[in-house]
């Protein structure tokens, strides 16, 4: 375990992010109150700074006020943030779950998609600070129980097309009582409602508007209760895949075929199930070549008790190996949501931040007479042996912040080379963990962008820095519900030396080399059509 | 008086006094026990006072446990074991629930000491010798978990759940074709959880590159996992009450094929709950397995009534009107019985498209009105269902060789023999439907797969006439 000063202190309540989440509960507990708590980053107005949007969900049963908004908060560049909800026209009032973004329509400028229990909003940006829902016109408004979202361009047309888990087949007359033997109502294990629900892959039209083509691409054949999804390269084929974490059931890894359809190869692939070689309850994924061999490897976090699964990418398939890289134990006392693998002290390995909230009540509360739902998060650091070690003091703040944690997104959104992490609480206030670690290392980060000047997502990233063998990805959609920063970022350690030249492969297979001076501890913008083709 | 003695005297004097000491502890006692249903208190009420009227006895420690543990109070579970270990720290058993809640509550080092202290105290315990297997294998010290599932196959050679540990083990030792033999050898006799067995030895295959053999595999292995059988913590789940023991008792029962009882015992329930909707649908669907239909039917659509979404109460009241079509008095009966069956089913799958039971009744119908086509597509759909599937591929198939779909039969034969314990008459279709589409050496392979099987069966040599006849024809040589 290592030990010592804090990685992060909570700056969410001074910087100026005043959202309080809401999910309705009275008496009954109804599943999606405790599966919502959507955040994430994304430049609003181009300015080169990361703005806030956090979910809002609200009420579900009759009776009651409208529900809140969600919010969107700019980064006033100065570590405050002002709410411009109601300027930017992005509060919309569905019982809300996660999000998404993108630069869906190529104009340089990323829009929003939200997902909700009921119809999903597409925002379109306007490009200058506002914000149009354009749900209708683009045909995205799917209305059963949105979780995960992200954006990927899996026809290789060069915009993006958009996948969307559903998690359940759900509704509000359907609502069953779980009740323990204390006649205290709970959440319930979602496979007892037996009803799985299907996903739904939106091709772009290129004209503004999206066909649902799931049941001709494949997707309608795995119903699932599924939450999180992230889309990568998995079999470094050039066509970008989508893995989907469902709670209790497989996961599903879609196998772009590159003719429009997709395949399940989960369990031929090994990560269907864990090696244990049960279903567990998937939540949130996260993805990054961690041992630097060239493929992505793959990390899912499930319910406590169920160890987290960290698979290892051998091209053909995966192997499980939470265990032998020291997950195992470390994760199974957290019902884990959010998670992501980022660099926190920059030395050069990625730690990984898991944000913990049980759906369950817990026997013993970790505060006395606390919520029995709360617990802290985690953080552990790699290590140049290849295991995770435990950061200390627990979850890398100073006191223990004890909530139920949700969507955690990353961003370095005061651009000082050290990664952020924004999280989202059930009925609670969102922590902003600014980076506090002491002794960062050296850093590069990388701003990859389309034809259109939009995040470039797709795009594999590659460099050579001494002996190591960097591959990274563009992508936004990951973790839980959430949206990260596009940039990429990496760790260097001490007295590190540049790259002398980049190569990125866009999503669409086309290559291209950027060489020229970059800098260590800066962002360094990659411009799609600068660089010298490889084609 | 030997040293020895003296020695063992005054141990079991201080054995004694310490006994007599730890005797005083009262009984935990949930706060919030008045707000237990009746059922509960009564089971805690009576577990208590047992102990008081004689503290000294562990037994009766461990039966408050497992009063606590069954209804959600680890917490107290865990001290009542901690008393009966205090009592009498030679029993294995009170060790293992102590383990066993430990390992719960997250306390892994402690709970893999007791565990320790438990193949100790019974060396020729395998239940205990793979647990603490699996749980080392989650400390990554696999060689440490290996020595443990080998002594768990020595001591109890017909318990699969050993032999799957030490595959594992292998597994993760990155002896591939070792574990590939274990599980083969295992597949040859066990009943139990095949379809994870199969999933397994896939991903064994896939790392020896034998992708196509495991494709089938993967193909065959969705399904329930069943917990492995242990012995003590099954007697937990007696002490289960309240509201989990009202929807889970009944269903244990029938899954055991006592009717009669889960009836009785619904009915009792529903005495005291008459509106819950989703008991009534429960005890339709047992009135429906006993033949009592007009019961079922009412219980049903009472329960429909009160909860005009259940897709489960739907789906079971198609299923008892399907079952009475055959015994419609006049056609005009019939009609409207198969207008009832299609409007519910459509309901269930309306109301939750991913319960595919309904295309099982949708396809049955299909098959009585003539329709082959419709009931080929719906029981496909069906079939998939890992849970309730097996009945309607063995539909699927007989429509399939009926129709001499040769090739989609073929494929669903395979499936069949691989998901579920082969029986001759799959393995023999399957033999003659490869031959027919002229996968010759695969049919040769299930051929001697029937004879590896089946060896004195009568039905080879016509199976092997027939590949001799087949083959003279496309000169292949029969193995």
């Amino acid at each position: 375990m290592s030990s010592g000063l804090p990685w992060f202190e909570d700056v969410a309540s001074e910087s100026g992010l005043d959202f309080l989440h809401v999910n309705g509960h009275r008496v009954d507990h109804l599943m999606p109150e405790m599966i919502a708590g959507g955040a994430g980053w994304f430049d609003l107005e181009n300015d080169g700074d990361l703005d806030v949007y956090l979910v809002q969900s609200g009420w579900l049963e009759p009776g009651n006020d409208p529900n809140p908004p969600n919010r969107l908060y700019r980064n006033d560049g100065n570590g405050t943030f002002t709410d411009i909800t109601q300027t930017s026209g992005t509060g919309d009032r569905g019982y809300g779950m996660g999000m998404a973004t993108g630069d869906f329509d190529g104009d340089g400028d990323v829009d929003l998609y939200i997902t909700n229990l009921g119809p999903n909003v597409m925002y379109r940006n306007n490009g200058d600070g506002t914000m149009t829902d354009v749900t209708a016109e683009s045909g995205t408004g799917d209305e059963r129980w949105g979780a995960g979202a992200a954006f990927l361009d899996y026809d290789l047309d060069g915009d993006l097309d958009l996948y969307v888990t559903n998690y359940l087949y759900w509704r509000l007359e359907t609502k069953i009582a779980c009740i323990n033997a204390f006649g205290e109502t709970d959440y319930c294990n979602p496979n007892i409602f037996q009803a799985p629900a299907h996903d739904v892959l939106y091709r772009n039209n290129g004209d503004g508007t999206f066909t649902d083509v799931s049941k001709a691409a494949g997707i309608r054949l795995e119903p699932g209760n599924g939450l999180g999804v992230i889309c990568a390269d998995y079999d470094n084929d050039g066509l970008v895949d989508i893995y989907v974490a469902n709670d209790g059931t497989r996961n599903v890894l879609w196998k772009n075929q590159g003719d429009g359809t997709f395949v399940n190869r989960a369990m031929l692939a090994g990560c269907a199930v864990d090696r244990d070689g049960l279903p567990k309850a998937g939540m949130g994924i996260a993805t990054a070549d961690v041992d630097e061999d060239g493929d992505v490897d793959l990390l899912v976090v499930n319910l406590v008790n169920q160890t987290d699964s960290f698979y290892r990418n051998n091209v053909q398939y995966f192997i499980e190996e939470s265990a032998s890289v020291g997950l195992s134990y470390v994760s199974r006392g957290f019902t884990r949501f959010g998670v992501g693998f980022r660099d926190f002290d920059n030395d050069g390995r990625l730690d990984i931040f898991e944000a913990n909230g049980r759906v369950m009540r817990q026997e013993g509360p970790f505060i006395e007479g606390g919520d029995p739902y709360a617990e802290p998060n985690t953080l552990v650091k790699g290590t140049d042996s290849g295991r995770f070690e435990v950061v200390s003091p627990r979850g890398g703040v100073a006191q223990d912040l004890i909530d139920v944690s949700r969507a955690a997104a990353f961003a370095d959104f005061d651009n000082d080379g050290g990664i952020d992490i924004l999280v989202a609480n059930v009925y609670g206030h969102p922590y902003l963990l600014r980076n506090v670690v002491s002794d960062r290392g050296g850093w590069i980060g990388f701003d990859v962008r389309a034809w259109a000047g939009g995040p470039a997502l797709g795009a594999r990233v590659s460099l050579q820095i001494g002996d190591r063998m960097i591959m990274r990805e563009v992508r936004t959609g990951s973790s839980y519900l959430a949206a990260s920063d596009p940039r990429i970022h990496i760790g260097l350690g001490k007295d590190a030396n540049s790259p002398s030249s980049v190569t990125v492969r866009f999503s669409d297979g086309t290559t291209e080399r950027f060489t020229r001076d970059f800098r260590v501890d800066s962002y360094h913008v990659l411009r799609r059509g600068e660089g010298e083709s490889q084609d | 008086m030997s040293g020895l003695a003296i020695v063992l005297i005054a141990g079991g004097a201080w054995w004694f006094m310490q006994r007599e000491h730890l005797a005083d502890l009262e009984p935990p006692i949930p706060s919030n026990l008045d707000s237990a249903p009746t059922d509960v208190s009564d089971l805690i009420h009576a577990s208590r006072l047992a102990i008081l009227e004689d503290r000294s006895d562990h037994e009766r420690w461990i039966r408050l446990g497992m009063v606590y543990q069954a209804n959600h109070r680890k917490d107290l579970a865990l001290i009542c074991y901690q008393q009966a270990v205090d009592l009498d720290p030679t029993v294995a058993r009170s060790w293992y629930y102590v383990a066993i809640l430990q390992y719960l509550s997250g306390e892994y080092d402690m709970a893999i000491e007791a565990m320790r202290t438990v193949n100790e105290l019974n060396p020729d315990l395998a239940l205990g010798h793979w647990k603490i297997g699996y749980w080392l294998l989650d400390r990554n010290e696999i060689d440490n978990a290996e020595s443990h599932f080998a002594r768990a196959t020595q001591i109890a050679p017909r318990d699969p759940v050993g032999w799957v540990g030490l595959a594992m083990a292998r597994m993760s030792q990155q002896r591939d074709a070792e574990a590939a033999v274990i599980l083969e050898q295992l597949l040859e006799w066990t009943t139990l959880n095949r379809p994870y067995i199969h999933q397994l030895l896939g991903s064994v295959y896939i790392r020896l590159g034998r992708v196509e053999e495991a494709e089938h595999l993967m193909f065959a292995s969705e399904g329930i996992f069943v917990p492995w059988p242990e012995p003590w913590t099954g007697e937990v789940r007696q002490y289960l009450r309240s509201d989990q023991w009202k929807g889970i008792v009944p269903g244990m029962m029938v899954d055991q094929g006592r009717h009669g009882e889960a009836i009785t015992l619904l009915q009792n329930i529903l005495s005291e709950d008459p509106d819950n909707a989703v008991l009534l649908s429960d005890i339709g669907n047992v009135y429906r397995s006993v033949g009592e239909y007009g019961k079922s039917i009412q219980a049903l659509k009472r329960s429909i009534e009160l909860d005009a979404f259940n897709f489960l109460a739907h789906h079971n009241l198609a299923a008892v009107y399907l079952l009475l079509i055959d015994e419609a008095p006049e056609p005009e009966s019939a009609r409207r019985l198969e207008l009832l069956v299609r409007l519910h089913a459509e309901l269930s799958l309306e109301l939750n498209p991913s319960h595919r039971l309904a295309h099982g009744l949708l396809g049955r119908l299909s098959e009585m009105e003539g329709d082959v086509v419709t009931a080929i597509a719906e029981y496909t759909i069906v079939a998939r269902d890992p849970d309730y599937g097996q009945a309607w591929i063995n539909r699927l198939c007989t429509l399939l060789l009926q129709e001499e779909r040769w090739e989609e039969a073929a494929d669903v034969l395979k499936e069949i023999t691989y998901r579920y314990p082969p029986e001759p008459y799959h393995v023999y279709q399957l033999a003659v439907a490869q031959l027919r589409i002229g996968r010759m050496k695969a049919g040769m392979a299930t051929i001697n797969r029937y004879v590896t099987l089946w060896p004195d069966d009568d039905q080879i040599t016509k199976l092997r006439q027939y590949a001799q006849q087949l083959s003279q024809e496309n000169s292949v040589t029969p193995q």
